[in-house]
């Protein structure tokens, strides 16, 4: 009876937290626009494997300034489940650090939406994102980051048995390269810190039966 | 304005194809019945003390819903008429092959061949036609419960029995009957509902119906049974863990409830760990009192 329960893993495409790699953590330049690809997801135990879910979603960006990004993320997994889910967010450069070793830090508040094609039920994410990012080469672009993701989750859930945390931090480590048309970011992250991960037919791969570790791969190229 | 309306076309396509209401489901197909010749997996066997006569297993079909199911009596038909009967609904998985111990189990209850049993396949599980469906786990429940009265069971003498996925038709029939109302009620590791499912699986507060349009709420259904109900669920279940079950019993209002958490038991192992004298004296009492 357990396995085929696909059900509960495909659940899982949608349902943890930070489903894809820290959009944006350095602002593109002025009116510089970006578009990419995203893969990855938690890391659950599969057939014998350890393996990241398969999320995949579609991101643009346009640099408003120097310092400041808009962007927009579109859940490509989510839609064939029937349920639109869309992230709006930007990300503001409030330090920007001339030394390699002193990082330069930006924060992202987004919203993830989702809207589901059958019910109509509606659900809207608060999302706030603190980047500390270090440009370690000089002349080169490259850098790596670590960000503490917090979602806010507002809604009850169904009957009390269930534990609500409004509150669900992730915490992401990664690295990006870029050159002037492209940029490659593979990031590691810690998400669902404080809800268990045991007791369900999906099996997290956490820290002490809390939360799971997930692995991510963007792709995006610059105009 | 073109590229808009194709992929505003291709999204609405991809919406309608891929939910997952059929993940629920996970039956095996069978060219024919074997029940104790039966090899494949059944979780636990029983020795020879609970072996059924021949002559005291009926297999046949039924209509439901435009297909052709198969049920299996166990017991003396000519005592359905006075005597009680068990309706047992099994679990997603396989077929009523993998779940013939549990229907011998009931069968033997108190002493050789004491009580009547009723199983089923659901559409598309063993030799049943079609595929399975919410709307037909039902419909095929149902479709027996005509069969017993046809044979003379009335309400009172009707006991329904629920397994996991089983526990959908049997909560449901036993809030909202259709045509014999069951007496008592058994859940064996019931899940709460689609939405605690979802929400028990991905920590946020989604509704079910973003990946699926089952309404299966055993939760909400149970307010409305008055009829005593047993509880069973494994305290160390990982599949439908037992926190379900609480959600289940907590909205349970009726006239009497016996609960029965079985320790070191997962999903599939209630009566072995249980012990299966225990756990037959524990339906025995809970059938007759």
């Amino acid at each position: 009876m357990k396995y085929i329960f696909w059900g509960a893993i495909a659940y899982v495409l949608l349902s943890l937290t930070a489903c894809n790699t820290t959009r944006f953590v350095k602002p593109l330049a002025k009116k510089q626009v970006a578009v990419g690809v995203d893969f990855g997801g938690p890391l659950i135990d599969f057939v014998g494997a350890k393996i990241p879910v398969p999320f995949s979603s579609i991101t643009t960006g346009y640099g408003i300034d120097s310092t400041l990004t808009a962007f927009a993320g579109f859940h490509t997994t989510a839609i064939a489940f029937g349920t639109v889910q869309l992230d709006l967010g930007v990300v503001k450069e409030l330090y920007r650090s001339r030394k390699a070793y002193i990082p330069s830090i930006s924060v992202a508040p987004v919203v993830n939406m989702m809207l589901d094609g059958f019910d109509g039920n509606f659900r809207a994410y608060p999302q706030v994102d603190v980047n500390f990012y270090w440009q370690y080469w000089k002349d080169k672009p490259h850098y790596f980051y670590v960000s503490v993701n917090s979602w806010f989750d507002f809604y009850p859930k169904v009957y009390t048995t269930l534990p609500t945390n409004i509150y669900q931090p992730a915490f992401a480590l990664g690295h990006t390269f870029e050159n002037k048309k492209m940029r490659y970011t593979l990031e590691a992250k810690y998400m669902g810190v404080n809800e268990n991960s045991g007791g369900s037919p999906v099996v997290y791969n956490g820290i002490g039966g809390k939360g799971s570790f997930g692995v991510y791969l963007s792709i995006f190229r610059k105009f | 304005m073109k590229y808009l309306i194709i992929c505003i076309a291709m999204i609405g396509l991809l919406t309608s194809s891929c939910r997952l209401d059929s993940f629920l489901y996970n039956p095996d197909e069978l060219e024919e019945y074997k029940f104790d010749a039966y090899e494949g997996d059944t979780r636990f066997k029983l020795d020879n003390s609970y072996s059924i006569d021949d002559n005291l297993i009926d297999l046949f079909t039924l209509e439901s819903g435009g297909e052709e199911i198969y049920a299996v009596y166990v017991g003396d038909q000519n005592r359905i008429a006075t005597d009680t009967v068990i309706l047992y609904c099994h679990g997603n998985a396989a077929h009523m092959d993998a779940y013939w111990p549990r229907t011998k189990l009931l069968a033997n209850l108190g002493h050789k061949n004491r009580y009547g049993v009723m199983t089923l396949d659901y559409q598309g599980y063993g030799k049943s036609t079609g595929t399975p469906t919410e709307d037909g786990l039902y419909e095929d429940v149902d479709a027996c419960m005509k069969w017993l009265e046809s044979k003379g069971l009335t309400s009172d003498r009707l006991i329904i029995y629920g397994f996991s996925m089983g526990t959908a038709p049997a909560t449901e029939l036993t809030a909202n009957p259709r045509t014999l109302t069951p007496s008592k009620l058994v859940l064996e590791a019931p899940f709460a509902s689609g939405d605690f499912l979802t929400q028990d699986i991905g920590k946020l507060s989604m509704p079910a119906s973003f990946f699926n349009n089952l309404k299966i709420d055993n939760a909400e259904e149970i307010k409305k049974v008055k009829q005593p109900f047993l509880w069973l669920h494994g305290v160390n279940d990982d599949f439908v863990g037992i926190h379900h079950g609480e959600a289940v019993i907590k909205n349970y209002s009726g006239s009497q409830l016996t609960v029965l958490r079985v320790a070191g038991a997962e999903h599939s192992t209630v009566p072995p760990v249980l012990g299966f004298d225990y756990y037959s004296q524990a339906i025995l009492e809970f059938v007759e009192n």
